[in-house]
């Protein structure tokens, strides 16, 4: 009876990723509401009947069993909390493994992350995984999962959401299919159809988060493989040998309750507000059961502890928590924001979207807004600090104006540097692994593991290249650690939106084929294949019609008009493109500063940005030497359009090498320069006539490949066409696509017919309004023999 | 004899299972807590037995402070407790009390006509015997049981001195507790008794949400008349659906209703008579969200509210808007989360637990002993209670 009710649970103390680490450097300080974010896990764990936690530490320094001491005052002696040290633990599945070797696991357990704020409810299912183990011992693992917010982003995450695509057999709940990262990967397949045959009554789930509860047996050991990382690993490794049939696993959805995870500055400001409006009830601050707090609860979601001081005229907002001994100025007002204990806070504040942790002292006048403060730091007066994260311990000085940093008060341009590694003093490496926040939309992680380390060097050049004191002020302590803020997120919701509304008729499809139940209670699997197959089809098809539709993000966003963000993020790279032209910095630079920068903003369109960049340089060039040669001359002169082609093409030869780092392979990525070329030789004179010579440029530089020219060149809309300009440069467009086709033709054999049916419906049309200047071709031609020479 | 160690786990444990709401029922809670305050009385000597109630009453409290069965529970212990050690005063207070229950009986008497069969109903109205009667069974222990006295400082302390007989208070509390634990355990039966004189033969009745209460008084009529009951269903808890549910399975016919479907239903029924979460001192209800719209609605057809509660959920305090007797729930149980995007973000999403009913609205009480008027409650809540416990709270 004891035996089986005994129930163990495992808490993965990092998380593995390194985003919030920098502001505490230790495990387990995160705090969310003035209270440590493991109390959280281990309140889910106790309410869930667990008699046994085992904490997965990663540190020596016996620090953490104190901190362990207080949480068993807390959870009283029902509870048995042990401290467990896996120091060079890198993954969850090495901290199980380990545990095993330690012979600390027992029976069936829970697997759960150290960041889980849950009030899901359980035990049931505990009972019933029990149960069903002794029918089959194969039951070895049920993943718990949450419906999330039907949002495209989950607002829990930093970067794009990874969904997984599930299949879960409806009567025995069993998972059948499982593909992670499913809005990520490319392929946008699915399942493929033997698991609809197979299945004749299937779910599927496209918008859960994963909350990384898992439910396991003691057997799980037995299918873990060498390579196993994480979980999703350990998952699709029991999938693949789903003939042998060695592992079941079950899944089970939760659309009630609340979970989350906190592993990023904005999940930690949105679990902090969701907590704020009591999704977490009947944990809520006023119950004040997780820790020695003593709130009470005030209208419109705002909470106070005893011993705070407000001054006179105080606006406190709604959702708003500020813990005991807190004093605040005169004037001041606060909205969204949580405040730690002992703080002192001036006149004339203004708060909005920030967490200000304990000991902190902002003096009168100051702004901030979406903030992360950490302990003991001194913000002086008349600061406007935005997006940004402080580390514990630093200081700003007077009237400094602080955007999009992070800001540390350690100096980590002498510490290794790592996009997926963080050294930290006297702590142990922590790995990304497989959950890296960097692994956007790169296709190319491990030449960029590599570059990273070769740019080593430059990036300490970099992090020494900020001028802290002088952004900081001049009495400041502390040092940058880096230019992105906390949301960089924003951005990608922006683009994303707009991405949704273009494709909006094709997303509402697919959504419906996802997430309904569709192809449940389907008896016959004749019904069942075609209809599938249907689907399938009508998804490339939109898949093609997209890609004909498809608008480089450089002009959505200019076409908009709107997008600061954007227009910030393209003059960050001008400045560092810039600095690199007049202080000949090596290639290999510049590229390593673009691709921070690039990831900084969560954009990967950076080799057109750079090309953008070298017309608009190459242009200035032109017209400053214009204006000392000729000063009345309204018309651009040919000279200018001579030089001006002349320093573009030497600036393009000298750096296409940057240009081709950042469209690698992507096509789509190639079939933006060509957007940018045009977009730019449109607007501009001067730049006109060069156009095709551009696109023989990139074409010779084996940048962009036939194909996509041609395809570009055939979507073309109409409006552009009849546009003047555009009539200028037709015919010249015009050859040089048909030596493309020329081109490819002796290329590729298989793709032809296609092409050449495209090639004679379009000709036919431009037979219509053919009509170009010879003479400017000529023209064209002179400066070209000029070059030449 | 428990050792105080064991005494603070048990405590604990009880508390961290409110906060985690895993107990919910008030009466369950009542039950509990008087368990662990009998614990508590058995554990410690009398000089101590105020301090430590008061000690660990006060955590009892704080697990939820809006769970009042908890504070109601340890008031009347504290109240007990005084009583008992407060022989000084005896006579007077024999008096005084004298003079409360002939005047309740008789402004009962005028105030409802309901005619209780005496047989029937005594056994459970002298479960609780008054506080006088036990005193006087005191002389004949007080020879029994003596033991050695020593002095201590406090004010309590010095009252036992007085009294002589120390170790007989402890046993006098016990007896009463033991007392206020039958009164706790027979609540229901008491009530359910009286409901022959609520409910008319073919009424229609309209009930709100489940009640246990509620629930026994219609099984207890339904044994001799044949009535009807509409159910109101409780949003966002549904406890209507089960009430429902058990209804039904007892045969009675019933009818299930949405709350927005109760003021368009109200004209076809003849009375309301619901249970309640707690009574307030001046006689409204704090109780499950929804009632108020219930009462005004049984109040603009001129029907009788009649409210059923034990003693238990009896509280001392006078509440006077919606908020300072109140909890916000979760959100999850009106909005689900997957429902969110980016849209509904900005709402604000309010699910408050408690309902305030003013007195006003409110026809009659019906309690452990008989029927009363909201604007005698105060006067039964002086009976249990004494003023000193709840007014210098914290």
């Amino acid at each position: 009876m004891d035996q089986d009710d005994y129930l163990q649970a495992i808490v993965v103390g990092c998380d593995f990723t390194d985003d919030l680490r920098q502001i505490t450097p230790q495990p387990f300080q995160t705090k969310i509401l003035n209270i440590p974010i493991l109390m959280y896990t281990i309140e889910f764990l106790a309410f869930n009947g667990v008699q046994e936690i085992i904490v997965h530490t990663g540190t020596s320094n016996g620090k953490t069993p104190v901190f362990l001491q207080k949480c068993r005052k807390i959870f009283g002696s029902k509870v048995k909390i042990i401290p467990f040290e896996g120091v060079d633990c890198t993954c969850t599945v090495d901290v199980l493994r380990r545990a095993q070797e330690e012979l600390l696991l027992k029976k069936d357990f829970l697997l759960v992350p150290g960041c889980l704020i849950s009030n899901i409810d359980i035990k049931d299912l505990v009972v019933r995984f029990k149960k069903r183990k002794k029918k089959d011992p194969r039951n070895i693992l049920e993943i718990i999962a949450k419906r999330s917010p039907t949002t495209n982003i989950s607002p829990y995450q930093n970067s794009e959401s990874a969904r997984p695509l599930i299949g879960v057999n409806k009567k025995t709940r069993e998972l059948v299919y499982f593909e992670e990262d499913y809005q990520n990967s490319t392929a946008k397949l699915g399942p493929p159809l033997s698991v609809f045959k197979d299945h004749p009554s299937l779910k599927i789930y496209s918008n859960l988060t994963d909350v990384n509860i898992y439910i396991c047996s003691i057997d799980i050991f037995s299918i873990f493989e060498i390579d196993s990382r994480t979980m999703n690993d350990v998952i699709n490794v029991a999938l693949g040998n789903a003939e042998i049939q060695t592992a079941k696993i079950t899944v089970t959805v939760f659309e009630k309750g609340y979970a989350a995870t906190v592993n990023s500055f904005p999940s930690m400001y949105k679990v902090s507000m969701d907590l704020l409006m009591r999704w977490l009830f009947p944990i809520v601050p006023e119950m004040n059961s997780l820790s020695d707090t003593n709130f009470r609860y005030y209208r419109s979601f705002s909470y106070r502890e005893g011993n705070v001081v407000l001054g006179k005229k105080i606006k406190i907002g709604e959702n708003t928590l500020i813990g005991q001994y807190a004093e605040i100025g005169h004037n001041s007002s606060l909205k969204n924001t949580i405040i730690d204990r002992h703080c002192t806070i001036g006149e004339n504040v203004k708060m909005k979207n920030c967490i200000i942790w304990s000991h902190v002292q902002i003096e009168d006048n100051v702004v901030l807004e979406d903030c992360v403060i950490g302990a003991h730091v001194t913000i002086n007066k008349n600061c406007v600090i935005k997006n940004s994260v402080l580390d514990n311990h630093t200081t700003i000085g007077e009237e400094k104006k602080i955007e999009n940093y992070k800001i540390c008060s350690q100096d980590f341009s002498n510490l290794k540097l790592k996009a997926t590694e963080i050294e930290i003093e006297g702590g142990s490496n922590y790995d990304v692994g497989d959950e890296g926040n960097y692994d956007d939309d790169d296709d190319d992680d491990d030449d960029d593991e590599n570059e990273d380390e070769d740019g080593e060097n430059e990036r300490k050049k970099k992090l020494k290249e900020f001028d802290h004191k002088s952004i900081l002020g001049e009495n400041s302590i502390g040092f940058i650690y880096d230019n992105k803020g906390i949301y960089q997120r924003k951005i990608n919701e922006k683009l994303q939106q707009e991405a949704k509304e273009i494709e909006s008729y094709s997303t509402s499809s697919s959504e419906e084929y996802s997430d309904s139940e569709s192809y449940s209670d389907r008896q016959n699997e004749g019904n069942n294949s075609p209809n599938s197959n249907d689907s399938l089809e009508s998804n490339s098809d939109i898949e093609k019609e997209k890609q004909n539709d498809f608008i480089p993000k450089v002009f959505r966003n200019f076409e908009n008009g709107i997008d600061d963000e954007y227009d910030e993020y393209e003059k960050q790279i001008e400045i560092i493109f810039r600095k690199c032209l007049d202080k000949n910095y090596e290639i290999e630079f510049l590229v390593s500063e673009i691709r921070t920068t690039g990831i900084a903003y969560r954009m990967t369109d950076m080799g057109s940005v750079v090309l953008k960049l070298i017309l608009k340089i190459a242009n200035e060039h032109s017209s400053q030497s214009d204006s000392t040669t000729s000063n009345s001359s309204l018309e651009v002169s040919k000279e200018a359009k001579i030089n001006f082609f002349k320093k573009a093409n030497s600036l393009i030869d000298q750096y296409f090498g940057v240009i081709k780092e950042f469209i690698k392979e992507s096509q789509s990525l190639a079939l933006d320069l060509i957007q940018v070329i045009f977009k730019y030789c449109m607007e501009n004179e001067t730049a006109l006539s060069w156009y095709v010579h551009f696109l023989k440029k990139i074409y010779d530089l084996e940048i962009v490949e036939e194909e996509t020219m041609i395809n570009w060149f055939n979507s073309i809309d109409e409006k552009k066409k009849n546009s003047e300009n555009f009539q200028s440069i037709q015919e010249n467009l015009e050859k040089f696509v048909s030596f493309l086709q020329d081109a490819e033709e002796e290329s590729g054999e298989d793709e032809d017919e296609e092409y050449d049916e495209d090639e004679e419906y379009y000709d036919e049309e431009y037979d219509e309004n053919e009509e170009y200047d010879q003479e400017e071709y000529n023209e064209d031609e002179e400066y070209d023999q000029e070059e030449e020479k | 004899m428990q050792s105080q160690n064991t005494i603070k786990n048990i405590v604990d444990e009880f508390i961290r299972k409110v906060r985690r709401a895993e107990i919910t029922d008030s009466y369950q809670c009542a039950v509990q807590t008087w368990k662990i305050l009998k614990l508590i009385v058995a554990s410690c000597n009398e000089e101590d037995l105020f301090k430590e109630t008061k000690y660990f009453g006060k955590m009892l409290i704080n697990a939820n402070p809006l769970e009042m069965s908890i504070g109601n529970m340890v008031r009347r212990l504290l109240f007990i407790i005084n009583k008992e050690s407060g022989q000084g005063s005896k006579e007077n207070k024999n008096v005084e009390k004298e003079k409360k229950k002939s005047s309740k009986q008789e402004t009962i008497k005028k105030l409802n006509k309901t005619k209780i069969s005496k047989t029937k109903t005594n056994k459970f109205l002298h479960i609780s015997p008054p506080l006088r009667t036990l005193r006087h069974s005191k002389s004949l222990s007080d020879f029994l049981l003596k033991t050695d006295k020593t002095k201590s400082a406090s004010a309590f302390n010095l009252t036992l001195l007085n009294d002589k007989n120390k170790n007989n208070i402890k046993n006098e509390i016990q007896k009463s507790m033991i007392d206020v634990e039958e009164e706790l355990k027979f609540t229901h039966d008491a009530i359910s008794e009286q409901g022959i004189d609520l409910i008319h033969a073919n009424e229609i009745i309209l009930t709100f949400g489940y009640s246990k209460m509620a629930l026994e008084l219609f099984q207890e009529v339904y044994k001799t008349r044949k009535f009807e009951v509409v159910v109101a269903e409780s949003s966002p808890n549904y406890s209507g659906h089960k009430m429902a549910v058990a209804l039904s399975k007892l045969k009675i016919p019933t009818t299930l209703i949405n709350d927005s479907a109760i003021f368009s239903i109200m004209s076809k029924v003849n009375s309301v008579i619901v249970g309640t979460r707690f009574v307030m001192a001046n006689g409204g209800l704090i109780t499950d969200i929804g009632f108020h719209n219930l009462a005004i609605a049984a109040n603009v057809h001129s029907l009788p509210f009649i409210v059923l509660f034990g003693n238990y959920q009896l509280s001392p305090f006078f509440p006077y808007d919606q908020d300072t007797f109140n909890i916000m729930r979760s959100p999850d149980e009106i909005f689900e989360q997957s429902e969110m995007t980016n849209l509904s973000e900005k709402v604000h999403i309010i699910n408050p637990q408690f309902d305030y009913v003013p007195p006003n609205l409110i026809t009659l009480f019906i309690n452990n002993e008989n029927g009363q008027q909201p604007s005698y409650i105060y006067r039964i809540v002086q009976d249990q209670y004494s003023t000193q416990d709840f007014v210098e709270k914290d």
